[in-house]
C-alpha cells in the first residue's frame, strides 16, 4: 500500500469522525492535534479504529493517546509503519 | 506578559481591593515540562486535552538543556523526588511556606532552586515558551474570565473569613497538563493581605458555560476557597496551643483506613501523617462544601460532599454538621475537636462505601479492583473495540468482556462497566432497578421520564452487595450516542443525561446532607 493511500485514509477518517466540512486534499498534514484539530479522547480513538478497519491492520490498545501524535503527518507515519509491519 | 492590573472589584455585598496578576514564568514552564516528561504522568482521560503534545514538550526541554531532556541531570531527580506540588512551590518562589520536609527533599529544593535561578537557562526557556504561545495564539482572557465568573466571594461565610484584602497571582502554564489535573497553589499572609499563587495548566479549552467535563468557574472558586479555608483553620488550630504529645495521642486514635486520601484531581494516593493534616483536610473540605451550598445550592454542595468523601475525606459529613449555619468564628473549635474524638470510636465500624460522583470512577481509591465489561447485544463490534481501546489507553485497564446473555450486577466486589442500547429491551431490563432507584429522586425524575425513548444517560451507583464497589452504566439510543454520553459526563455529578435536544442535565442520586454518622 502506498504512502498516499494511507495518508488519504487517515485524513478521511479525521474529517468523517470529527465532522469537518472539507475534503482530504484540504486537510493539511501539518495540522496539529489539540490545536488545529480539537477532538475529545473518544473521537480520537474512533479515528484510529476507523483507520484500522479501512487498512485492515491492528494497533496496540495502549498506544493510542492523542498526546502521542503532534500532527496529522505523525498519525499517517504511525499507520505507514503499522501497514509495513503487518502487510509484509 | 502582564494581563490585568490591580483593580477594585465589588462582588455582591463584599467590597474588596482585589489584585489579579497573570504572568507566564519560564521556571514554571521548565518545571512543568520536566514533570510531564520524567514524572510518569499521563494526560487525563476526560476533559480538556493538552494543547502541547508530548513531543513538543520534549522539544522544549531539548532547546533549554540537553541534560534535562535526556533525564540524566540531577535536577530531574530533584523534581521527581519533590513531586509536582513541591517543585512548583520552588518554581514560583513560594517554598518558604513549607516545613516538615526531609533532608533529601531539602537537598532537592536546593538543586532545583539553583537550576531555576540560572539566567541563561531562564532566557532560553522564556524564548521557547514565547514561541509556543505565539504559534498557538494562546490568549489568557478565558483564565481571567474564569476567575471573574467564579463567584468565590459570594459565600457570606467564606467572604467573612477571607477578609478585605486578597491578591491572586495566576501563573499559567502551557507545558503542564491542563487543569484540572495540571494545577498547584500556594498561599501567603502578608499582614492583612492574603496572597494566592495559583499555577494553572492552560488548554485553551476553558468552558465558561458549564457544559464541559469540568465547570471551570466552579472548580476555580473551590480552589480559592481551599486556601482561604487552609489559612483560617490553620490559624484557629494553632491558637488552641495543643502540645505535640496531645496531637500524637489524638492522631493514634484515628484508624489507618481513614488516613488514606487522594490528591484532588491528581489521582495520587497519599496518607495523612499528622493529626493537623487530618483535621485540616476535613475542615477545609467541609468549608468548601459550605461555600458551594451558599453559591450554587444543595445539589451542587452534595456532589462536592460526595467528591471529598471519594477522595478519602470520609468524615467530611460529620464536620459539615458541626459547622452548621454559624459563622466560623462563632465555633468553639476546641469543643468540636473534643466531640470529634468522642464520636470517633463509634464511627470506626462504619463501612466505607462508594458514593460517587462520576469523577470518582477515575480515582485510584475506587478503581483498584477487578473490572467486568458488559455490552448489550446490539452494540456494534466497532463500538466495543473503541470503548475497550479507550479504557486501555486512558484508564490503563483491560477489563474482560463478558459473554453473558443478560446483564447481571456483580456481587463479588467487581466493578461493572455497563454499556446498553435502549432497543435491547430485555438486556437493559436488568438495569431498570437502577433507573427506578434514580427516578425515586425527584430531582432527576424529569430527566428520566422518557428514558427509554430519547435520553442518553450515564450514572454511577454502589453495588448493592458490595457497596465499596460500583457500577457505571451508559444507556443510549445508538452506538454514537453511547460513545458520546460515556465521554461527556459531568465530573461532579452521580448522573448526567442528554435529552433529544442535546440539553444536558445532571445531579446526585442521594442527599445525605443531614445524615449523621452512626
Amino acid at each position: 500500500m502506498e504512502h498516499t493511500d494511507v495518508a488519504r485514509t487517515v485524513k478521511e477518517a479525521i474529517i468523517r469522525e470529527a465532522s469537518f466540512d472539507m475534503n482530504a486534499a484540504e486537510l493539511d498534514e501539518l495540522s496539529r492535534f489539540g490545536e488545529d484539530i480539537r477532538v475529545d479522547s473518544i473521537t480520537f480513538i474512533r479515528i484510529v479504529i476507523s483507520v484500522e478497519e479501512e487498512l485492515d491492520v491492528e494497533t496496540p490498545d495502549d498506544a493510542l493517546m492523542q498526546t502521542q501524535f503532534k500532527t496529522v503527518a505523525d498519525l499517517i507515519e504511525f499507520f505507514v509503519g503499522v501497514v509495513e509491519e503487518q502487510h509484509t | 506578559m502582564n494581563i490585568t492590573p490591580l483593580r477594585d472589584a465589588v462582588n455582591g455585598n463584599v467590597k474588596r481591593t482585589e489584585g489579579l496578576v497573570s504572568q507566564w514564568d519560564p521556571g514554571v514552564e521548565v518545571t512543568a515540562a520536566m514533570w510531564r516528561v520524567h514524572g510518569g504522568v499521563a494526560a487525563p482521560a476526560l476533559g480538556p486535552q493538552p494543547l502541547v503534545t508530548d513531543n513538543d514538550v520534549r522539544e522544549f526541554l531539548s532547546v533549554v538543556n540537553s541534560g534535562i531532556y535526556n533525564g540524566d541531570h540531577e535536577v530531574v531527580a530533584a523534581v521527581r523526588n519533590l513531586g509536582f506540588h513541591l517543585s512548583m512551590a520552588v518554581a514560583t518562589g513560594e517554598f518558604a511556606d513549607y516545613d516538615g520536609i526531609n533532608d533529601r527533599q531539602r537537598q532537592s529544593v536546593t538543586v532545583l532552586d539553583r537550576f531555576l535561578s540560572d539566567e541563561t537557562m531562564r532566557s532560553a526557556a522564556r524564548v521557547a515558551t514565547e514561541r509556543i504561545i505565539a504559534a498557538r495564539e494562546i490568549d489568557l482572557t478565558p483564565v481571567i474570565r474564569m476567575h471573574d465568573a467564579s463567584r468565590y466571594s459570594d459565600s457570606p461565610r467564606l467572604a467573612h473569613i477571607m477578609g478585605n484584602n486578597l491578591e491572586v497571582r495566576i501563573v499559567p502554564s502551557v507545558l503542564a497538563l491542563p487543569a484540572p489535573n495540571g494545577k498547584s497553589g500556594f498561599y501567603r499572609s502578608v499582614g492583612d493581605l492574603l496572597r494566592l499563587t495559583l499555577v494553572f495548566g492552560v488548554a485553551n479549552q476553558i468552558d465558561l458555560e458549564g457544559n464541559g467535563y469540568v465547570d471551570f468557574p466552579q472548580w476555580w472558586r473551590l480552589g480559592v476557597w481551599h486556601f482561604i479555608g487552609r489559612r483560617y483553620w490553620r490559624s484557629r488550630l494553632d491558637a488552641l496551643g495543643l502540645s505535640p504529645s496531645d496531637k500524637q495521642q489524638l492522631f493514634a486514635m484515628i484508624p489507618a483506613d481513614y488516613l488514606t486520601k487522594v490528591g484532588i484531581h491528581e489521582s495520587v494516593i497519599k496518607t495523612n501523617t499528622t493529626w493537623d493534616d487530618y483535621i485540616l483536610d476535613q475542615l477545609i473540605a467541609a468549608t468548601k462544601v459550605v461555600g458551594e451550598r451558599d453559591v450554587a445550592g444543595i445539589m451542587s454542595a452534595t456532589a462536592q460532599e460526595h467528591w471529598f468523601y471519594s477522595l478519602g475525606r470520609f468524615h467530611v459529613n460529620w464536620f459539615l454538621n458541626q459547622l452548621g449555619d454559624q459563622q466560623f468564628d462563632e465555633i468553639d473549635l476546641r469543643l468540636m475537636i473534643q466531640r470529634w474524638h468522642s464520636a470517633l470510636p463509634h464511627m470506626i465500624p462504619r463501612k466505607i462505601e462508594f458514593r460517587g460522583p462520576l469523577g470518582a470512577c477515575e480515582n485510584p481509591l475506587w478503581r483498584a479492583r477487578p473490572i467486568r465489561l458488559w455490552f448489550s447485544p446490539s452494540i456494534q463490534k466497532t463500538t466495543r473495540r473503541i470503548i475497550k481501546v479507550w479504557l486501555s489507553s486512558y484508564w490503563g485497564v483491560r477489563p474482560e468482556e463478558t459473554k453473558a446473555e443478560t446483564f447481571k450486577p456483580s456481587s463479588d466486589g467487581t466493578i461493572d462497566l455497563v454499556f446498553g442500547l435502549w432497543s435491547d429491551h430485555e438486556w437493559v431490563r436488568s438495569t431498570h432497578a437502577d433507573v427506578i432507584r434514580l427516578m425515586s429522586n425527584n430531582h432527576i425524575a424529569r430527566s428520566l421520564n422518557h428514558a427509554d425513548s430519547d435520553t442518553q444517560i450515564v450514572y454511577v451507583i454502589p453495588q448493592e452487595s458490595a457497596p465499596s464497589a460500583w457500577r457505571r452504566v451508559c444507556l443510549a439510543t445508538s452506538d454514537q450516542a453511547l460513545q458520546h454520553v460515556h465521554s461527556h459526563a459531568f465530573h461532579y455529578s452521580d448522573w448526567t443525561a442528554y435529552g433529544e435536544d442535546g440539553k444536558r442535565e445532571m445531579g446526585v442520586t442521594s442527599v445525605p446532607w443531614i445524615e449523621q454518622p452512626e
